[in-house]
């Protein structure tokens, strides 16, 4: 009995070792789960089939066409014409796409009356959209890695890039014409969606960080009275002066920033603002600077020697330390001005960023984009007319009438120029109710000149985990020095970007 | 003798006061901020505690029930959602530890000490990784976006572990009760239906707790395998609506917390007399 | 010839828990191990290649590997101690024959459980903060001042043991009292007859029936802390710098912020094999492997 036990334990444990492999050797040596992969057609490297498909394809339309190319790039306007897009483009077929829609909830109601619109304008595209998918770039990759990624996602420029490094994207420079794309939405968004010469992305806005301040404690009478300037004009001195003011005339705290919490976000800003930047020209990160180390010791001092800035809060008690009246500054962005308007009513102001004394610099938020992207074949498996159909609706959820959607349902700022410059006039008129939110929007947009490209390579993921790791580390209690802080920092970045293959030769 | 008896009970009632408020509190703390018209987390000072009852407002709610989203979804087809998947994974997950527990504990399975060892070291394996290679098996096998997917997903965990609770349990009942049984003319497997399951309900009725609320509380794995609107689970749905951007909407959290909270507590209120007499063994064995 | 078909209808009790566990564990680990020895991350997506032990070396040479791994010990015997003492006490304190009320105050003690835990660490999250948190606020009623919980290092342990206990000990009270119940209340009357004091009682019975117990749950509880992540993740991320970080943490962070797939993988295998020299060695040393198999 006991022999035949333990035989029968070795014939398991083979049987088991067996379908292991089996399943191993199956996923291993199973073909790409995309039957049809298009390579794109500016590669050389088309199949025999697949280039013969292209070549008629590019026969039939030159013929019927006289005024619009039917092969790529094409232009902007050319996506916005269905009738293109249905008959020439499609020829008449009816294709559908998948779509994840990252859209929050406010912004969502936007979309919907986007998505019906296009659903109406192009019948030969059959959109399937999955709903509420929030910005989850980790999902994107899996969904990619199994050759199941949608054919259309949105996602923040700088995740995009990643994920546009990694071959995960669609390179839009080579479908629709560069042109034209630097032609229809506003320089510092395309910027975002650029990596080296390629557009990998459409963007549908723009979003930075300001300062809101409560007119009750700070206002334009107060400084001009003090130092002769109104808010938006203040240098750091003169905010701390004012600062102190604040304090003592009405117990609360003058700023709300958690930078104990900090990813380096918002703190980006203040780096910039002492004179740093976060990589070279090369992609090498340039964090072991004076300007760190400066930048953080301003912080420090602020918030635990001169106690003007509230220590310990995280953003939402920032927040709610804003909204109950505790605090006279937050710097956030436009995302949250729908609390801060209720909250604050005409007291609520907005203004950029101050000029960093010690430089002479503005301190400049990232102006940071999200936007449409097309997965590349090999991540979704789509076909050439999948793609073109993809192109057209990534233009239309981007042009005009859709941003203005973005911005009347949710009040995202306009990355698309025609509806950049409508919205600027609504302002310059007047035209918002009630009417105090001009001024604050003038005040948020004022903030665009100030900013700093968001930097989108990819490199720039080691970024906030290697900064929050140190920064945290220094802002507890000086457990480390802030030259410390800089160094490690640094070489955090280098670490990880050795890891990852991603260090540029110097 | 009786005073130090007294002094005994007092002794524990405090002790179990004190823990019981510790255990309540953060609840307390969900319920108040649910109720506030504030999105930010009730913790100014202490006061704030005991809100003013004209301070209370159910607009939280009102938001989370009664407004659809993308498609005529909502709160309801989240609920319903999730609780397919919670009793789809209850009804999986004590099935399958049921069987193999009593058979790793009646049956001659050669080679069921090495298979337990190994599989039981297989789960100290971190599977917050893995979510990668167990997405590529499930969109292989076209799992991805469906209840059987994550219902299996979520059962692995609590079969394997219920198997071991079942062994264990059943090795404490004594074999006679079946062989009497099979005498009178049972089947195998009817002794093991008719007599080893309802003795063994109380760890069944643990596990059963276990398998429901990792089905219903998870996030992780329903955020891989669900990306489309109508299969949302309420975790899901909770994300989507208290954090938006980089804020929280606190009171909605708590709303959407406390709602989700409910079917938990009747189900831990129904089967709570079974927790009490889940193991048995320890005292037979020694 | 019946003996061998017997035996095959046993094994078919078991086969569905073994199929699952081929699918659902075997298969992701084994994927898992074998993108630990590629270059497999976000930038290397579609093609990697084969890169051997060099991941093992760069990691198990570096400084972040041996201090994660000692907060991974701290975090996990920090945790259970206090976890498995409050469990037992107050197991104790509901087993007294004489205790009116067990079932509302079980039912009040199992309300942590009950509720999602990363519902409740969200909360507690915010009940920690240094200024504006419900516990410094309450312990400043007793001349405590306030205590910067998330980033001073110590404290910031204590935060996270205590938060842990808050979620863990209604498993451990509802465990351990159903093991008291189960003890035969025969034993102690007998005892109670024979003049033993309740002291002796508890040293001659109660500690001797529940070794297993004690044993089985507090192994299960130590390969389960150890691998527990919700709890720092959401309260502290590993933060300070990498003062709380623990090796799961650490692998997830390592895959989903920094896209190294290839890193997190080697970071589960450690942790994995860490975890099971030790959990086998305590399951040799205390005999519950007799018991569970």
């Amino acid at each position: 009995m006991k022999g035949l036990s333990r035989t029968v334990s070795i014939a398991i444990a083979v049987v088991v070792v067996i379908i292991i492999a089996a399943v191993v050797a199956y996923y291993a040596t199973r073909p790409p789960a995309t039957p049809t992969v298009v390579a794109p057609p500016s590669s050389s490297s088309t199949t025999a089939t697949q280039s013969s498909t292209m070549t008629t394809l590019t026969t039939q339309t030159t013929t019927t066409t006289q005024t619009t190319s039917a092969t790529p790039p094409f232009s902007l306007s050319s996506l916005l014409n269905p009738n293109f897009v249905c008959n020439q483009l499609l020829g008449g077929k009816t294709v559908t796409i998948t779509v994840w829609d990252t859209y929050g909830p406010t912004e969502d109601q936007a979309f919907n009356a986007t998505l019906a619109a296009f659903q109406k304008a192009y019948p030969c595209i059959n959109v399937q959209v999955t709903f509420g998918v929030s910005i989850a770039t980790s999902n994107f990759v899996s969904a990619a890695k199994a050759g199941q990624a949608p054919n259309v996602y949105r996602d923040t420029s700088d995740d995009a890039g990643k994920l546009f490094a990694g071959g995960l994207l669609l390179n839009l420079s080579n479908y629709i014409n560069p042109a034209d794309i630097e032609a229809s939405y506003i320089p510092i968004a395309v910027e975002n969606f650029k990596l080296g010469d390629s557009i990998y992305g459409l963007p549908d806005n723009v979003n930075y960080i300001v300062m809101f301040y409560n007119k009750k404690y700070l206002n334009d009478t107060l400084t001009q009275k003090l130092f002769g300037v109104n808010v938006d004009q203040l240098n750091t001195d003169q905010l701390l002066q004012v600062c102190d003011l604040i304090n003592s005339t009405y117990k609360v705290w003058c700023i709300a920033y958690g930078a104990g919490q900090e990813w380096g976000y918002r703190f980006a800003a203040w780096f910039a603002g002492f004179g740093g930047q976060i990589f070279d020209s090369k992609g090498m990160p340039q964090l072991n600077s004076s300007a760190m180390v400066e930048a953080m010791k301003f912080w420090y001092d602020v918030t635990y020697n001169k106690k003007l800035n509230a220590p310990g809060v995280t953003p939402s008690i920032e927040q709610q330390l804003f909204t109950q009246g505790l605090a006279a500054i937050i710097f956030d962005g436009p995302w949250d001005l729908k609390i801060y308007e209720k909250a604050l009513g005409p007291n609520l102001g907005a203004a950029p960023l101050p000029v960093v004394s010690a430089t002479g610099k503005r301190a400049a938020p990232f102006i940071g984009s999200t936007g449409w992207v097309i997965a590349s074949p090999q991540a979704s498996g789509a076909s050439q007319e999948q793609i073109y159909a993809s192109l057209a609706f990534i233009a239309y959820v981007t042009s005009k009438d859709a941003e203005m959607n973005l911005w009347n349902y949710a009040g995202d700022i306009p990355a698309q120029k025609d509806a950049y410059n409508a919205v600027m006039a609504q302002l310059t008129s007047g035209a918002l109710q009630p009417a105090y939110m001009n001024d604050v929007y003038k005040g948020i947009l004022e903030q665009a000149q100030y900013g700093q490209k968001f930097p989108n390579i990819p490199q720039m993921g080691f970024y906030w985990p290697c900064f929050h790791q140190y920064f945290t580390l220094y802002f507890a209690n000086k457990t480390i020095t802030a030259t410390q802080a800089a160094q490690e920092m640094q070489s955090c970045m280098i670490t990880n970007m050795q890891q990852a293959g991603l260090l540029p030769s110097s | 003798m009786k005073i130090w008896d007294a002094i005994r009970l007092g002794i524990s009632y405090a002790i179990l006061a004190i823990a019981a408020i510790i255990a309540v509190f953060p609840i307390y703390y969900i319920v108040i901020t649910s109720l506030s018209d504030v999105p930010t987390i009730a913790s100014i000072s202490v006061n704030s505690l005991i809100p003013k009852p004209e301070s209370l407002t159910l607009s939280a709610y009102k938001g989370i029930l009664f407004s659809t989203f993308f498609q005529g979804t909502g709160f309801f087809v989240w609920l319903r959602n999730s609780l397919i998947l919670a009793a789809g994974t209850v009804a999986i997950s004590v099935a399958l530890a049921f069987l193999s527990g009593v058979a790793l504990s009646r049956l001659n399975v050669p080679g069921k000490r090495a298979l337990m060892v190994t599989v039981y070291v297989l789960t100290f394996f971190p599977m917050t990784v893995t979510v990668l290679p167990l997405y590529l098996m499930f969109a292989s096998l076209h799992l991805i976006n469906t209840y059987y997917g994550l219902i299996l997903a979520y059962s692995s965990g609590t079969s394997v572990y219920g198997a071991y609770l079942v062994k264990l349990f059943v090795d404490s009942i004594p074999k006679e009760y079946e062989e009497a049984a099979m005498i009178d003319g049972l089947s195998r497997f009817g002794a093991f239906t008719r007599i080893l399951l309802p003795l063994s309900k109380p760890v069944l009725a643990f596990i059963g707790l276990l398998a429901f609320m990792g089905a219903y509380t998870d996030y992780a794995l329903a955020n891989v395998f669900i990306t489309s609107g109508d299969m949302w689970t309420l975790t899901l749905g909770m994300w989507y609506l208290s954090f938006t951007n980089r804020s929280t909407l606190y009171n909605v959290f708590a709303a959407f917390a406390v709602l989700m909270g409910i079917p938990i507590m009747a189900v831990f209120l129904a089967f709570q007399r079974y927790l009490t007499r889940m193991y048995t063994m320890s005292g037979m064995k020694g | 010839m019946a003996s061998v078909k017997t035996t095959f209808f046993n094994y078919l009790y078991i086969l569905p828990v073994v199929v699952i566990v081929i699918f659902l564990y075997l298969y992701p680990i084994v994927y898992t191990i074998y993108i630990s020895f590629t270059n497999f991350n976000l930038y290397h997506f579609f093609e990697y290649q084969w890169v051997g032990l060099s991941n093992y070396i760069t990691i198990l040479t570096s400084k972040t590997f041996a201090q994660v791994l000692l907060n991974t010990a701290i975090w996990t015997v920090g945790s259970l101690i206090p976890m498995m003492a409050v469990g037992f006490l107050l197991a104790l304190i509901l087993n007294q024959k004489d205790l009116r009320g067990r079932g509302v105050f079980l039912t009040l003690l199992l309300v942590p459980w009950a509720f999602p835990a990363f519902i409740s660490l969200i909360v507690w999250q915010g009940m920690w903060n240094w200024k504006y948190g419900i516990v410094n606020k309450i312990l400043s009623l007793f001349g405590v001042s306030p205590i910067d919980w998330f980033n001073i290092v110590p404290m910031a342990w204590v935060m996270l043991i205590l938060t842990n206990l808050w979620l863990s000990f209604p498993y451990y009270t509802s465990v351990f009292l159903s093991a008291l119940q189960s003890i035969p209340e025969e034993l102690y009357s007998v005892a109670e007859i024979d003049g033993a004091s309740r002291l002796a009682r508890f040293r001659y019975i109660t500690l001797p029936l529940m070794k297993r117990t004690i044993a089985f749950v507090g192994i299960g509880g130590f390969t389960f802390t150890w691998n527990n992540f919700y709890p720092i993740y959401i309260l502290t991320a590993g933060g300070p710098g990498n003062a709380t970080n623990i090796l799961v943490v650490y692998a997830y962070q390592a895959a989903f912020w920094n896209s190294l797939y290839n890193y997190a993988a080697v970071y589960s295998v450690i942790d994995a094999a860490i975890l099971i020299v030790m959990a086998v060695i305590m399951l040799k040393f205390s005999g519950v492997l007799e018991t569970i198999t």
